[in-house]
């Protein structure tokens, strides 16, 4: 006899996906011209080992990006989960994903309220690559909103022109 | 103000009281353990608390499998990967902790190498990626300021690759806390009064940082009523058993409240000296304390009014302006440990803790990329940590 229960598929969320991995690489692209541009994003991540590869997306499968340290500047490796990364950022959800990349909370709000897990160094690594999203997000997002999500602005050597040019049409 | 989404987890089962050792076997029972391994220090062996925590389980089917005495006051993961060959070789099936911060946080990375099966800590160390728990654990704490017993973050270092392994995850909080006052009566009193400004930091902390809610904001108030009442019974006379178990509960309190709400500056820069240069927790704590305060003071002074009621009582509160409330807080931390100083020696400098200003820079780079600096509710870089460590110095 039939089931009288059906399964219940929730919604593929393909909008929420593909926004998530608009901004990521975005991100990606934004990390890599900040490093290209500015001296504080660049003496965060000289402490890290030359080929260090840092991945941020939405667990388990959804979107991702990664970047890798060459030198004193990173590189964007596109849109995809590096399998060797040595740290992993992953937002529990496209939802926690989108309220960090559309700037309506900080990344500091994010790790308050849980919304991604952290695999990799939170010393060495981890707390340098919080310091250059907040250098990151005051580039890329417009002044109004980076200032209400950072606690406080942080030292920057560049102009938001500079980043933006090299985010869009590459270093 | 209640926070726009928060989480909050205690799992923990507590047993507190008289007689509490003696209900460790009826709890390992209810995880179908009978051989648990019993990690501690040389120090508790020594003075019979080990023993006393084997003795608890006599005349059950509980067997000791094994007693593991060599750990060191810092977790390192050689002794992890130690004692979890010695677990597997003597076929144990649960761990009861007894111990401080080091045997805890010890104690966390073998459940972690044992349930993720693994013998190398570093591919498991970050935030909320670690798999749930499977062998039963118990924690005897033999300090009451920690509070370990209750918190879901564990550091171990690792010297050979010479990294500091953080691990944050619900899912190394322990099945069972005993709180028991034979763990905690033969502490002395500078001990004592080191341990519970330790759990007055974590208290303080949890009530002012980013992620604070309104269960951890209940546990830490609970706490630091508990140590203004208590902490001046528990160092004048330690043989106070009302005093030592309301101790005990004070740092499970604060405890619970900083594994969810976070630690902040005052835990940065205390690790970051405890890192540098061995200086003993609770002192750098107690010491660090005030000045963590002043620098947060503009962003959180409406939480600091609030704590005046449980720091200094109800009447300090009541006949204290609101506008003071804040700053009159501050004061009544400074007070308490100069009270400390006073009655057991107490350090209320760094330079009295081997801190040395040539270190400074070390000191501030290692607080900086401290993992509690992302939920201090005042953003710090290096050169404020060098204006924090100029004034407590």
């Amino acid at each position: 006899m039939a089931s009288a229960y059906r399964e219940i598929r929730p919604p593929a969320k393909r909008f929420e996906r593909s926004c998530v991995s608009v901004l990521l690489w975005f991100v990606g692209r934004g990390f890599q011209a900040a490093a290209h541009v500015d001296k504080h994003v660049q003496d965060e991540v000289c402490g890290w080992k030359d080929g260090t590869i840092i991945a941020i997306g939405v667990a388990p499968c959804g979107p991702h990006m990664s970047v890798r340290k060459t030198g004193n500047r990173l590189r964007f490796l596109g849109n995809v989960k590096a399998p060797d990364a040595d740290a992993v950022i992953e937002f529990k959800s496209l939802d926690a994903a989108l309220l960090v990349l559309t700037g309506q909370i900080g990344i500091d709000r994010a790790y308050a309220e849980h919304r991604f897990s952290l695999k990799g160094d939170l010393f060495s690594i981890g707390m340098p690559l919080v310091r250059c999203l907040y250098i990151v997000e005051s580039y890329l997002f417009p002044k109004s909103i980076a200032k209400k999500i950072l606690k406080r602005w942080p030292k920057r050597s560049s102009s938001g022109f500079a980043v933006y040019f090299h985010t869009i049409f590459g270093v | 103000m209640i926070p726009s989404y928060y989480e909050f987890i205690n799992s923990v089962k507590i047993l507190s009281g008289k007689n509490a050792l003696e209900n460790i076997p009826a709890e390992l029972r209810g995880f179908e353990a009978r051989k648990p391994i019993l990690l501690t220090d040389k120090m508790l062996v020594k003075i019979g608390l080990a023993q006393q925590v084997a003795d608890a389980c006599g005349g059950s089917e509980i067997v000791i499998g094994a007693m593991y005495d060599d750990i060191p006051p810092d977790s390192s993961v050689e002794v992890v990967n130690d004692i979890v060959r010695v677990y597997r070789e003597t076929g144990c099936d649960s761990v009861i902790a007894v111990g401080g911060g080091s045997v805890i946080d010890t104690a966390k990375g073998v459940c972690i190498c044992l349930t993720e099966g693994t013998d190398d800590l570093l591919d498991h160390m970050g935030v909320d990626i670690l798999k749930r728990r499977k062998t039963p654990f118990v924690v005897v704490p033999t300090t009451a300021g920690t509070g370990s017993e209750v918190t879901g973050v564990a550091v171990i270092a690792n010297p050979a690759k010479n990294v500091k392994m953080e691990f944050v995850s619900a899912n190394i909080l322990p099945d069972v806390a005993v709180l028991d006052v034979r763990m905690t009566k033969s502490l002395p009193p500078r001990l004592t009064a080191s341990t519970g400004m330790d759990a007055l930091v974590h208290a303080i902390e949890a009530y002012t940082c980013l992620q604070r809610n309104p269960l951890s904001d209940a546990h830490a108030h609970a706490a630091i009523n508990l140590i203004r009442k208590y902490l001046p019974r528990a160092v004048r006379d330690g043989k106070d058993e009302e005093a030592r178990l309301a101790m005990a509960n004070a740092s499970l309190l604060a405890g619970v409240a900083f594994s969810n709400s976070m630690v902040g500056i005052v835990h940065a820069v205390g690790h970051a000296c405890g890192g540098v240069l061995r200086a003993p927790h609770g002192d750098c704590m107690a010491i660090l304390l005030p000045y963590g305060m002043e620098y947060n003071l503009s962003a959180v002074s409406e939480r600091y009014a609030e704590l005046l009621l449980p720091l200094a009582g109800p009447e300090v509160y009541a006949r204290t302006s609101a506008s003071q409330r804040a700053e009159k807080s501050i004061e009544t931390v400074r007070e308490m440990s100069a009270e400390y100083s006073r009655i057991c020696g107490l350090p209320t400098k760094l330079r009295e803790v081997g801190v040395k200003k040539e270190d400074f820079s070390a000191i501030a780079r290692a607080a900086v990329n401290d993992g509690a600096m992302i939920v201090n509710p005042v953003e710090a870089d290096e050169d404020d940590v060098l204006g924090i460590l100029e004034k407590a110095y």
